[in-house]
Formats: C-alpha cells, structure tokens, sequence
C-alpha cells in the first residue's frame, strides 16, 4: 500500500499494527478524508530516500556556509584596511553561550543514541534538555549583547562591534531555526512516534544542530582573534 | 532503498489520484512544478513588459535631448530611476525566473521521469517569496522618493548615503532600501528553489536515467541551481552590509573621508569611518559574475536540446558539453574582479584576474563548436524554435566576442563604463538568454497547453526580432568605441554632441521600438493559441525526451501512476539502423542496435 | 526560405561589424595623445583581427551550415562527436586567448606599478560631485595637508575652523560651509607646505613628460576618463590611486574658439581634450565636464610660475 511522504513528520503505517515500532503509533498524515491520508493536495510516489533529505540539509547548509563565509572574509579585509579598528574584548557572556551550545551538541547525540535503543524516556529526557539548552544558548547570546551594551557598545560603535552584532544576530537566527525543529520533535505528539525506525526528524535537527555549532566555533575563533582576548 | 520512515512499502506502484479541484489549491496555492513553472514564467513575462517598457523609455530620452526650447523627455532623476529598475527587475526578475524557475521547475521533473520535484511545497513557498520579491520591487516606484538610482549595481556610497542625492530630488530615499529588501527576500527564493533543483536531479531520476543520459536541459538547470546555491548567499550579505549602512549607522562601505554638501555642508556630520566602497564591490560582483552564467547556462541547456530535436542528429560531444557547461559554472566563481579593473583595486590582483577570465573563453568556445556540429550534416527543420536556437547561436558569438576586448584590463581601461559594455552584456546575457526562453516556449508551448502555436507568426517573429536586436546593439559597439560613457542622460560633452552620435541613439531607439513591436506578435500568438490553437499531439516535434511520452498537456502526476523506465541517452535521432529517425529513451534497448555507438 | 534569409542576415551582421571598423582609419579616436595609448591601440587592434576573423568564421560557418545541411529529403549522420578535434580545439582557443592577454599585461603594468622619479609630475585630481579638482604640489613640492572640516574654509587653518564651529554650535547656530572657498579642504594657511598648492579646475600637463595622477573621490565614486589619452581611473573616497601617463605631441585640429584657463595662450596648446565622469554619481552625472590642456614644456613652466605667483599673493592678502 502506498503512503504520502513528503513531509519530515515519520509516518507510521496506514493500519494499526504497531510493528516493529514504538507501541501505540497511529497513522499520522494529517486528517485526510482516506485511510491512507489524501488530501487531494499532495502526489502519489515512492518515498523520498531518507538520503534525500540529508542532502537537501547539506545543501542548505553549504549555502548558509557561504553566507557566513562572504561575512567572514568581509571581516578580515575590513579588520585589515582602516586603522580605527577597536579590539572588542568578547564578553564572558559569549564563552558561556559557546560552552551550552557545545553541551546541547552533546546531549543531543545522547537523544539519539537513546532512540537506537528504544529509550523513549531517554530519548524525551535528553532531546528535552538540549532543547532547553539550545534556548539557553540563545538566552547567554543576548546576556552578552546586555554586557556590551552596558559598555556602551552598540552595532555602529566601531566596526568590531559592527561584525559582533552581525555575526551573533544571524547565526542566532539560523539557530532560532534550528530551535523550532527542536520544539517540533519534542512535541508529544511527533516525539512519542519517535524510533529506531522512524528517526528522520530527530537525525535532520540533530545534524542541522551539530552544523550550527560547528559554524558557531568558526565564528567565536574569528571574533576571538579580531577581538583580542577576553573581558 | 531505506526510507527511514517507519512502515512504508519498498518497490510498488503509485497509484493515481484525482488532482486538486478548487481554484485556489489548483492554481494559486499549487505545489505542483508545472503550475509552478507556469507562475515563473507569467511573472518573468509581465516583468519583461515593465522592463521593456521602462528601456523605450529612456532610450525615447536619449534620442530625444533637451535642446534650444525642448525639454528633456525625463525629468530629473527619472532616467536614472528607470535605468536602475531596468537592470534590476531585468536581471532577476526575467533572466533568473524564467529559464530557471520557469522552464526549469516545468519540464525537469519530466525530464528526468520524476511525479514533481522533491520537496513540492517548498517549491511553492520559493515561489511566493519570489512573488513577494517582485511585489517589494515593485513597491519602489510608489514610495517617498521614487524608485532608487544608484544603477543595478547600487554601489555605495552613492547607494548608501540619502544625502548623496540633492534634497528634494528623488531616487535615494524609501527606494534604494525597497530595492536591498527585494533582492534579499530574491536571495532566499532562490537558495530554496536551488536546492531543490539539486536534490531532484541527483535523487528522482527514473530507472535507467544515467546522469549522462539527461538531457542537456537538465544539466543545465542542475549546474546552474548549484551555482545560485553557492553565490545568492554572498548577495545577501552585501545587501544585508549595505542595508545597515544606510540605516543603522555601521561603516563596512563608508570611508571616513567624505564629505557631502548635503551632510558637512550644512553643518551635519559624517558619522562613518574606514569602510570601504571596494569590498562592496567584490561582495556584489562574487555573485554578479555568476549571475550571469545563472542566466545564461539555461538556455544553453534548452537550444541544445532544440538544436538536437531539429537537426534529428546527437547533440555533438554531449560528455563534452556537460564538462564545458561545468567548467563555465566553476571558472565563473574566479574572474568577478574583470568588472573591477578601475575600481583601485590591487593592479596585481587585476592581473590575475584578467589572465583567468580569458580562460572562460575555452569552454564557451568549445560549446559554439559543438553546436555547429550538430548542425553539420543533420537534417535541418526551421521551426520557430530552431531559429530562436540558432539565433541565440550567433548572438552568443556576437556578445562572447566583446568579452575578449573586456576581459584584458589594459584594453578595459578604455572600455569600461562606455557603451562598449552595455552591447557586450546585452548581446550575451540579455538578448541571448532571451531567445533561449522563447525557443523554449515555442517548442514547449505544445506540450504545457495542449495546443500549437502559430508557426508562421513565430517564424515573422524571429525575423523582426532577431534584425531587431542586432539594430539595437551592434551601433552601441561603436558609440562605446568613440567612448560614449554609460549612464549618461544629457549630451553635454562636445564628443557627445556629434551627428554620428544623434544618430546612433535614434537608430537604436527606433529599432528598440520596433523590436519591442515585434514582441506583440509573439504574446499574441500566445494569447490567441491558448484558446484556438490546434490541438497538440503527444509529440508533435518527435523529440526523443521523456516530455514528449505523455500527452499534451501532461496529466498532473506526469507519469499516470506509472514510472518510466528509460533505456537511451536523450538524443538518439537518426540512429543507422534504427526503425524510425528517433529513438525515445524509454524505447526498448533493442531500438538501438548494438553497433550504433562508434567510438570517437 | 528560411535557411537562406538567415544566412543572408548573417553575412549581412558580419559585413555590417566588419566594414565599418576596417573603414575606421583607427579604431578609437584621434588623435591618440599618450604613450602608453599607443599599446593600448595597438593591443585592441590585435584583439580585433583576432576576434574578428572568429567572429566572421563562426557566423559564417554558422550561416553555410543552415544552407547546406537544410532539409531536402536527406538522412541527418549519426555523429556523436569528435573527442580529438574537440580537445585541440580547446587547447587552441585556450593559447591564444591566454596569449593574446600575457601579450598585454605590460602595459597595465606601466599604468600602475610605474615608480615615479624625479621628472615625474604629481597632480592631484579630486572627483566631487559634479566637477573635478586638481591640486599641484606648488614650489616646494609637496602636496599640502587635506582634512575635510577644512572645505569651505577660506582661512585655511584647522585650528580657526574648528573654534569657529565651537562657537556656531555653542550659540546654537547652524555652522554652514561653502565648499567652493575651499573645495577639497587644503591646509594652506602661513608656513603649510598646503601654502604654495596650486589649484584648478582642468588639468594643465607639459607634452612629453611622465604624470602621475593621483585619484581620490570626495563624496562617491567618480571616474575620470580622457578619451584620447587613453586614461580612466575610478575616484574612490577613502582611496588615492596613482596611474601615470605621458602626453605625447601629435597633431591635432583645435576648436576655432578655444578660452584657455588664466595665463595660458591658445597657441601654447598643444592638445586640448574634454574630460569626463565615467562612474555614476547621481544626477549630473553627465554633465560632470573638464577639459585637459597639452602644452609645450616652456608654456607650461610659464603657467606653473604664474600659478605660483597669484598663489604667493593670495596667501599675502589672506593674512592680512
């Protein structure tokens, strides 16, 4: 039998068997008028290979790459040109943000590796925390704007500050991104449908996840070198 | 194949459904890429319209020079106004919607045998952030100000500065914001649309399509989504840069010495320091150069599938096509700094990239070869499409040659911003890219609406239009030569004020007139076809690709629940041996007989 | 039918390139007055034969395949290439566009890289919207001081203009300038090598002698462009781009009613060219005009010595 699937939610079979998955799934596709959830919107075909959609996020992400990297070589001609370049002194704020993204990073892979095992508390407890994490990371973000600001320190201030509001401003929105899919697969309804076979959500934030970070170390080692140490 | 996803079945057929019904879900709010397609394409046609109708009239400006007793045509800043939202609704709303989204999102999931692209709706959603693009562009004309006048290029500080313009005049206020806004929201449009592109090539072919049995069409779109991929993003951080220089205060473009009598002049101050106007310049061209090869790779990709259908001959060198086509993708991300020679950037880097940019020329060289030896010992048909496709053959030619002059920086320093430039990228990027479009409408028309186009109005349209385009600029060669700057609105200089000159600018402004005239015959024909056409076959130019397997137009899962299996590489036309004089590729493998394919 | 119409329109468009640049007697226009010019001209005219016997190749071949090949009833040849022929190709295309830009390389080296020497004269030229500005170093040779809060300050002194601004802003006054009294904020007050700067609106150069131009741009970006020398160079705030240049004799038929700049005769110049804006840079962007005035050498030197003299007195009457 043939089941829609094009969105991320991981779709459980038209009938209630609950084999070889989390007891109690139900069909999920989004209150059709059939069993098999058509809506009248969507075609019939195969499934997407679950490749497809890691390399669509890898895709995505090369671009964002890009775009950070555009910002990035901006910074470093700028830094290089004028002589009114200020060393900023980064926050303290900013290193504990950078430890809780870190930690998220890693209690996420603990999520998954709890959904391997069929932990579903587990896999609830840790997804949980990281999520929480993760808003910390935004909530450290703007603690360290508060600290600049109090040093009067604002976006046109000088240009190390310029770059420092922009970088942290849009990797912060990529992360709010990454936040909402977050949310989503903690939302009871998605995460109780959560498996060793139905894990492409959970896999897809993790990875967008683990790229933020990755992308926020690049970043944070450029602020640091152009913001000369820690205040 | 693994799915992932729990509980859905490997290996069974797709069973059809009934499409949506109601107007909205069928027509607006679609996510199916034929209809998708259709909206790109529609709004890459009104915008050539606006931008069109915007170049007749600064051109009727330019023939038409104030003189004793006669007033300018255009007041005030209104022709750069118009001059601006020329390129810019030119550039991206028509040459990077139309090739690409337009006939890109239509026929590449046939082509490669797939139901719709990967992800449907977020091809809808890239679609309507576009639309919400064009609408912010739009927006500009109707704001405090006016539309912006900084050119397409908008570079700061003229761009960044509200005071760089008069107080009073327009053209520098809501505007130049509306147009960074627009082109911000584009940028996204397009990195989405991109990697959709992407994702359905590499993951929904059918059975038995090799990548180096797409058609070139479908290369095409994929090394073009790959190159939107990787330079929208740098786009939008200039954009973004700029934006918070002209609002917020920052100094990535704004020198401190500049002094502006709108500003120190009346005792304000100049609040910025130790930007710099160049790395504007290197963020916006990194992404210009491979605009225009977003541009123009589409419509490569489609005159060669054309070139092939009516020449009933194998593209010539197809591996060889899809490695220039690549190679063109790549080496454009390494010559941006050729539009920057006079700029006061690095001389040594100027030199590295000038050395680099004629190597462009090989790759290009290469694919104006091969077209002509698929022409070479084929069996020509000129249908409207052929000649478009052929056109656009010679116009390549014409504007690539230009590029030779351009691309050397000491022979540029004459060149750079006279009208030598203008003709150069009208000719290979405007113009060009254009027929590539309307060759492909000509040949898909058939197959989208179920009806045939007049084939002797288009064939009238060629002719007008192709006279049309080379009267407009071949002349603008030679007022470059004599060192007509570009952007110019009055004729004040003594070597401006010549009768050759005068009559330069007329003659091209009656031509463009009369080529944008031309252009009412071919929506017309449109227009008129779409209601009392004759009724299309399934394969009406007996093309061997996948579109030309189902009828026209296409039901709306494409395939009617069963997936092709394809045996041949898609331009198998005049086969020895073979029963007739094209073999489709989802003929059996014995059409072909085993012998065919000599070694070369 | 339509192979032929096309092929007549093809050769039409070569013979309509072709002819009317063979009928040039030069490619750019004359007279062609700097010596690096002369390469520049030299390297085009090698760019087009090149470019233009591919050009005409490619069209034409273009224009006889339709004809040939149109359709008579014949059977199109499986041909799916040709991987030899195509290779040396490239290879070909390659060389020579390769060369033909080594070829050229010197040239833009000698605009730019040149190092000036003793003989060479430094001109400052400012684009500001709308006009140009060019500043000579004067006796001592030494460009003086530039600061923005000095235009429009006739005195010349720093320290004056910032009081002065203190005392506006104090009072609650809007501190105005008036930028034509200084137009790009020279430091020239007693005792400032900015004292002896000599200041004009065209640009007067000897014959036969090496120029360095020094271009900046006070508000946007501008460009100044000569045509008949063979010289444009974008004027970047924030940025001083030097290129050099020599004015070489060449004949020329002067405008009957020629008003050169003060102490300057009409028949001291030698060449007299319009000098134009080539960036845009907002409304007038086309009417941003300067002229350029060629003189013997000893003209020239009378000119230089008159500007020094009317500078000298200026400053006398501005310390009185």
């Amino acid at each position: 039998m043939a089941v829609t699937v094009e969105t991320l939610q991981p779709k459980p079979p038209a009938a209630n068997t609950g084999g070889g998955g989390l007891p109690g799934q139900r069909d999920w596709s989004g209150g059709g008028s059939g069993d098999d959830g058509y809506d009248g919107r969507h075609k019939q075909r195969p499934p997407l290979p679950r490749r497809t959609y890691f390399t669509a996020l890898w895709l995505g992400q090369a671009g964002i790459f890009m775009f950070f990297m555009s910002l990035a070589s901006s910074y470093v001609v700028r830094r290089g040109i004028a002589g009114d370049w200020q060393d900023l002194g980064i926050p303290w704020g900013l290193w504990v943000s950078t430890f809780v993204l870190l930690l998220s990073s890693v209690t996420l892979e603990k999520a998954r590796r709890a959904i391997t095992k069929a932990d579903k508390a587990g896999f609830s407890l840790w997804w949980g925390v990281s999520t929480l994490l993760g808003f910390g990371f935004v909530g450290a973000q703007l603690f360290a704007w508060w600290q600049l600001a109090g040093r009067h320190i604002f976006l046109a201030t000088n240009p190390s500050s310029s770059f420092f509001y922009v970088f942290t401003a849009l990797h912060a929105l990529h992360v709010l991104a990454g936040l909402i899919a977050l949310v989503y697969v903690w939302w009871p309804s998605v995460r109780a449908n959560v498996g060793p076979g139905a894990r492409l959500a959970p896999d897809l934030a993790t990875l967008y996840w683990h790229f933020l970070d990755g992308l926020w170390i690049l970043l944070f080692v450029l602020l640091f070198i152009g913001g000369g140490g820690l205040n | 194949m693994s799915s992932g996803a729990v509980g859905v079945d490997e290996e069974h057929e797709v069973h059809v459904h009934t499409p949506p019904t109601s107007f909205i879900w069928k027509y607006v709010f679609s996510t199916d890429h034929k209809v998708i397609g259709i909206q790109y394409y529609t709004l890459g046609l009104i915008s050539m319209f606006v931008g069109v109708t915007l170049s007749l009239l600064f051109r009727w400006h330019l023939s038409h020079p104030a003189g004793e007793g006669v007033k300018p045509f255009l007041e005030g800043n209104q022709y750069l106004q118009y001059l601006t939202m020329h390129g810019t609704i030119l550039v991206f709303m028509v040459l990077t919607t139309a090739p690409l989204g337009g006939f890109g999102n239509y026929v590449l999931p046939i082509q490669i045998g797939a139901v719709d692209m990967a992800f449907p709706r977020l091809n809808m959603l890239s679609f309507w952030i576009t639309f919400a693009s064009w609408v912010t562009l739009m927006a500009a004309f109707f704001v405090p100000g006016g539309a912006p006048s900084a050119g397409w290029t908008g570079y700061p500080p003229l761009s960044a500065v509200p005071e760089a313009v008069p107080e009073g005049a327009t053209g520098m206020n809501w505007g130049q914001s509306l147009w960074v806004l627009s082109i911000a929201l584009f940028c996204i449009a397009s990195l989405v649309g991109a990697i959709n592109f992407i994702v359905t090539t590499l993951d929904l072919r059918a059975r038995g399509m090799t990548l180096m049995r797409m058609p070139l069409s479908v290369w095409a779109w994929f090394l073009t989504a790959i190159i939107a991929l990787l330079s929208f993003a740098v786009l939008m951080i200039g954009g973004l840069l700029l934006l918070l220089d002209r609002h917020l205060g920052t100094s990535f473009f704004l020198p401190n010495d500049v002094w502006m009598a709108g500003i120190q002049g009346v005792g304000k101050e100049w609040s910025h320091k130790g930007g710099s106007p160049i790395l504007y310049q290197h963020l916006f061209w990194f992404f210009g150069h491979p605009e225009v090869y977003i541009a123009i790779l589409p419509s490569m990709g489609i005159v060669s599938h054309i070139i092939a259908n009516f020449a009933r001959k194998p593209i010539f060198g197809y591996k060889a096509m899809v490695y220039a086509m690549a190679a063109i993708g790549f080496l454009g991300f390494i010559v941006w700094g050729h539009h920057m020679f006079q700029s006061g950037m690095s001389p040594y880097l100027a030199i590295a990239f000038s050395v680099l940019t004629m190597t462009i020329g090989v790759p290009s060289a290469i694919k104006t070869f091969n077209w002509l030896g698929t022409i070479w010992k084929g069996d020509l048909k000129f249908t409207a499409a052929m000649l478009f496709s052929l056109g656009f053959v010679s116009l390549f030619v014409s504007g690539g040659i230009s590029g030779i002059f351009l691309g050397q920086s000491a022979p540029d320093i004459y060149f750079h911003d006279t009208y030598f430039v203008v003709a150069h990228f009208h000719l290979i990027m405007g113009v060009a890219s254009l027929f590539g479009i309307v060759a492909g409408t000509y040949y898909w028309f058939p197959k989208m609406m179920g009806r045939c186009m007049n084939e002797t109005l288009g064939k009238l349209h060629f002719w007008g239009t192709f006279i049309g385009v080379y009267m407009i600029f071949m002349p603008m060669h030679f007022i470059g030569l004599s060192g007509h700057p570009r952007r110019y609105s009055g004729f004040e200089f003594d070597f401006l004020n010549t009768p050759e000159m005068h009559i330069s600018h007329t003659l091209i402004t009656h031509a463009a007139i009369f080529t944008a005239a031309m252009q009412i015959i071919f929506v017309g024909n449109m227009l008129w076809s779409l209601v009392a056409g004759k009724k299309a076959t399934e394969n009406p130019w007996e093309g061997t690709s996948l579109e030309w397997t189902m009828a026209s137009p296409p039901p709306w899962d494409n395939f009617g629940g069963k997936e092709p299996v394809v045996h041949h590489g898609a331009y198998e036309y005049s086969v020895p041996g073979a029963a007739k004089d094209y073999v489709m590729q989802t003929d059996p493998p014995e059409a072909v007989p085993a012998n065919a394919h000599q070694p070369h | 039918m339509s192979a032929f119409f096309l092929a007549f329109l093809l050769l039409a468009l070569v013979l309509g390139g072709i002819i009317p640049m063979a009928m040039r007697d030069s490619i750019l226009p004359q007279p062609l007055a700097s010596e690096h010019g002369k390469y520049i001209d030299d390297q085009i005219r090698l760019t087009f034969w090149i470019v233009g016997i591919i050009f005409s190749l490619a069209q034409l071949a273009l224009a006889y395949l339709v004809i040939k090949y149109r359709s008579r009833g014949q059977k199109a040849t499986y041909v799916e290439g040709h991987t030899k022929f195509e290779v040396s190709m490239a290879a070909l295309a390659g060389i020579l566009f390769v060369s033909l830009n080594l070829m050229g390389q010197h040239i833009w080296a000698g605009y730019h890289l040149k190092k000036p020497d003793e003989n060479t004269i430094k001109i400052e030229c400012t684009g500001m919207q709308f006009e140009w500005h060019f500043r000579y170093p004067g006796k001592d040779g030494v460009f003086g001081n530039l600061d923005n809060r000095l235009i429009g300050v006739e005195s010349g002194d720093l320290a004056k203009a910032l009081e002065k601004e203190e005392k506006d802003k104090a009072a609650g006054k809007l501190y105005k300038t008036d930028r034509a009294k200084n137009l790009v904020g020279v430091e020239w007050k007693s005792g400032t090598p900015g004292a002896d700067d000599i200041h004009t609106s065209d640009l007067i150069i000897p014959v036969d002698r090496e120029i360095e131009l020094q271009v900046r741009g006070q508000d946007v970006i501008h460009s100044v462009f000569v045509r008949e020398l063979r010289v444009k160079q974008d004027a970047v705030p924030g940025l001083r781009v030097n290129v050099h240049f020599k004015a070489i004799n060449v004949p020329q038929k002067l405008p009957e009613k020629l008003s050169p700049p003060q102490h300057i005769d009409a028949q001291d110049v030698v060449n007299y060219f319009e000098l134009a804006c080539a960036e845009l840079c907002g409304s007038n962007h086309y009417a941003m005009k300067s002229h350029v005035w060629v003189l013997k050498q000893d003209a020239y030197d009378r000119w230089l010595k008159a500007m020094n003299d009317d500078v000298v007195k200026a400053a006398e009457d501005r310390d009185k």
